[in-house]
């Protein structure tokens, strides 16, 4: 079996208090993987730890075999050009349109892409998130659910071989939602990448996702398929994967 | 009270003053780096030196403006005292305006309204994301948001000199002439000018230039929480910028004095 993103016994603190508590997560390669938990858990955090974002006090983060050195920010460019990352609240740039958000990895990245085929990229991106055309619209201009739609276009048009998703149906309606993670499997389909999907919609997460990892106060309480976290001995872990504590 | 407590509170104080000089200077740092590295894309330099010189214009005009007149009439108050003669007001006013207040105002100025601006826009990217999204799509935030703002803001803060020493020597003999009926001829005379002069205000220029921008931004770059924190970063970086103006003018004037003379 083989993992393309691993924390090793990571511990993190934040103002004192302990927000990730020895956090042993392995995604498994080319698997959609969904991350549950409750609030303030640490869902987010594992999230941008494994994106190099979030540097542990201790443990190692291990991403497609090499652990991260988070000091050697050459080393972190190469590691970084791999990974796509969709966050939780958005953060569309507001001083770029859609098509310039979604442009954005491809033109700015350490080696960029030439500009015939970023446009095409940008295009092709678009048009699987259903954003088609709406390329020139100033991020202000489009509803939550279009935000989000070009958030995912954003990182998923790198290709990056471990795609990371926070929340991204986070305050849409059911329809959307549904829609959302529908492009999510589509997207991780198409390119085999290693997705990994964190949200509290454990319904329509299990209509995609393969494996699930279940936080429970900064370490990881569960790793496997739905069926056998619905089965688990701790109430938590069956109670936060929608089933009966 | 434990006989270390005095000396601890000082070392905890002292460290504590000394931090953002020395995240100011990392910043300013990464910066150089950066624009060596990469220089900036022309259009984003552009399009930052039009902001910056858009945002600051009418404001530098009109408070320069004011401040010449305001120098005149003063300037002329405190000569009537001794003697009426007013023929080396003007020559004064280009010379103080050249090597003191031209450079520093604009300074003072560009410190509100450009360095706020900076502070507020990272900030608010900082709070909302936006900076790690940048990190995570592979690109550098000080290459990209703080080293092109940098280039901008020292060629800027020349340009916007200039600019503004020519304002208030204007407005200055305009009020000579109007009010005082000191003639064109005799304002505009540069022989209290010389090279020193020039060089202090150039000096003072590329200082404030780089310094404005470093300082809104490792600001910026310090905001945290929500539109709180962006409001705490425009402020931290509105004081701290104009401390550091008013620093340098002080240091840069006080060196220039000892090996000038």
């Amino acid at each position: 079996m083989t993992f393309a993103a691993e924390t090793r016994n990571v511990r993190k603190v934040l103002s004192g208090t302990p927000v990730l508590d020895g956090c042993d997560l392995a995604l498994e390669a080319g698997r959609l993987h969904g991350l549950v938990g409750a609030g303030s858990s640490g869902k987010t955090l594992v999230l941008k730890t494994l994106a190099t974002l979030l540097p542990p006090d201790s443990g190692d983060v291990v991403l497609f075999g090499e652990a991260a050195d988070f000091g050697d920010v050459g080393r972190l460019r190469t590691v970084r050009a791999r990974i796509g990352m969709q966050f939780q609240n958005v953060a569309l740039f507001d001083f770029l349109d859609v098509a310039g958000n979604v442009a954005f990895p491809l033109v700015n990245g350490d080696v960029p892409v030439p500009p015939g085929e970023v446009a095409s990229r940008v295009e092709s991106a678009l048009a699987a998130v259903g954003l088609a055309g709406a390329g020139g619209l100033a991020p202000h201009e489009l509803s939550g659910g279009m935000q989000r739609r070009v958030a995912i276009a954003r990182a998923a048009v790198t290709r990056a071989a471990l795609m990371v998703f926070d929340d991204p149906t986070g305050g849409l309606d059911p329809v959307t939602s549904s829609r959302i993670f529908g492009l999510i499997a589509d997207v991780q389909a198409a390119s085999g990448s290693t997705v990994v999907l964190a949200s509290h919609d454990t319904d329509r997460l299990a209509r995609v996702c393969h494996l699930f990892h279940v936080v429970d106060r900064g370490r990881i309480a569960f790793t496997g398929t739905l069926p056998d976290g619905l089965a688990h001995a701790d109430p938590a872990v069956r109670r936060l994967l929608g089933g009966d504590a | 009270m434990e006989l270390t407590a005095i000396p601890r509170a000082v070392g905890a104080f002292v460290l504590s003053a000394a931090e953002p000089p020395r995240a100011w200077a990392v910043l300013l740092s990464r910066s150089a780096r950066a624009l060596v590295r990469r220089p900036p894309p022309r259009d984003r330099l552009l399009s930052q030196m039009f902001d910056i010189g858009n945002r600051s214009v009418v404001f530098v005009a009109i408070t320069l403006g004011f401040l010449g007149a305001i120098s005149v009439f003063q300037g002329v108050m405190q000569a009537s005292r001794v003697l009426p003669d007013y023929s080396m007001v003007g020559a004064t006013l280009i010379n103080v305006m050249t090597r003191e207040f031209g450079p520093t105002i604009t300074a003072l100025m560009i410190a509100t309204r450009v360095g706020t601006g900076i502070a507020a826009e990272i900030g608010s990217m900082v709070v909302t994301d936006q900076v790690e999204a940048m990190k995570v799509s592979n690109t550098d935030p000080v290459e990209y948001l703080v080293a092109p703002r940098v280039l901008a803001c020292l060629v800027m803060t020349f340009v916007l000199t200039v600019f503004a020493v020519l304002v208030a020597v204007a407005a200055g003999a305009l009020v000579g002439y109007l009010r005082f009926q000191i003639g064109f001829a005799t304002f505009f005379s540069m022989r209290l000018v010389d090279w020193a002069d020039l060089w202090e205000g150039l000096v003072k220029c590329a200082a404030y230039g780089v310094a404005i921008p470093v300082i809104a931004a490792e600001s910026g770059f310090r905001a945290s929480g929500g539109s709180e924190g962006v409001g705490w970063a425009t402020t931290r970086s509105v004081v701290n910028a104009s401390f550091a103006v008013i620093f340098m003018d002080f240091i840069i004037a006080s060196v220039i004095y000892l090996v000038t003379g």
